[in-house]
């Protein structure tokens, strides 16, 4: 992470997996028919291990612990199962309040853009947990 | 039905049918963890939902959020998401039934713009959500 508070990842290749998108379609709700990608699939992405690792790095840099605030999946063309893709993702931290922004471009291999999506952490310290908790 | 008989947009104003989701045991919450690599212990672990003031622990928001496409899929399925977003207000824990509801606030024969909750049983809007939807390529 830069001095400004923002970190560039190197573009990771993904792919909407049909097994886990119709996992992740039962799961949320979808008819048992549906056989397509749900629009917030990408939330999966973000679990990967490289962004995974990045934000508890970030979080464990800050004594915090992240809380799920919000969250945005935009398109500009559908997302298709089973089509490579590459995501490029970027952080940013904001201090008041504490949050971090992980912001994330989706495009096809020759570039044309396909979504982004952002999810918002707000960074709660460690300390407040652990004064709320009376230790 | 085809992309080229397309329906009326709906009316601004409109509701959508209300759906009910859950409420999710801990087979649920531990089946989306999987699937989703969301890892966070707090929506699996009592102790851990206990030890910051949680009678139960929460659904993961995602898993709430993703819920609305089905619902409106079902309401006007000639038409597709562009767009879906939502603030994660309030937990809606374990065991909860939750109802989610929708009112279209903006709409033309390009975009409709809705407004989307989810509720628990007992407390304000769980999740406040919005989803901007264009008529569909796709055959329906």
């Amino acid at each position: 992470m830069t001095a400004d508070g923002a970190l560039d990842l190197p573009a990771l290749r993904v792919q909407v997996d049909a097994a886990r998108a119709a996992e992740f379609a039962r799961e949320t709700g979808f008819d048992a028919g549906f056989d397509g990608a749900p629009s917030s699939y990408p939330a999966l992405w973000l679990t990967a291990p490289a962004i995974h690792d990045a934000i508890a790095q970030i979080c464990a840099q800050a004594d915090s612990v992240p809380v799920h605030e919000s969250q945005h999946f935009t398109y500009q063309a559908p997302l298709r199962v089973g089509v490579d893709y590459d995501l490029s993702v970027s952080m940013r931290r904001e201090d008041k309040p504490p949050r971090l922004v992980v912001e994330a471009a989706l495009a096809t291999l020759d570039g044309a853009p396909v979504g982004r999506f952002e999810a918002l952490l707000r960074l709660v310290p460690r300390a407040a947990l652990r004064r709320d908790q009376g230790l | 039905m085809s992309a080229g008989a397309a329906l009326a947009p709906p009316a601004v104003g409109e509701r959508l049918p209300a759906v009910e989701i859950g409420p999710f045991d801990a087979e649920a919450l531990r089946r989306y963890a999987q699937v989703s690599g969301d890892d966070n212990p707090l929506h699996l672990d009592d102790a851990l939902a206990a030890s910051i003031g949680f009678a139960a622990p929460p659904v993961h928001g995602v898993k709430l959020l993703a819920a609305f496409e089905p619902m409106l899929r079902a309401w006007r399925g000639d038409l597709e998401l562009t767009r879906l977003g939502g603030t994660f207000v309030q937990p809606v824990l374990r065991g909860e039934k939750v109802t989610l509801t929708g009112r279209v606030l903006r709409s033309s024969q390009q975009s409709v713009f809705v407004r989307l909750y989810a509720h628990s049983s007992s407390r304000a809007p769980a999740v406040v959500a919005e989803a901007t939807l264009r008529p569909s390529k796709r055959e329906v």
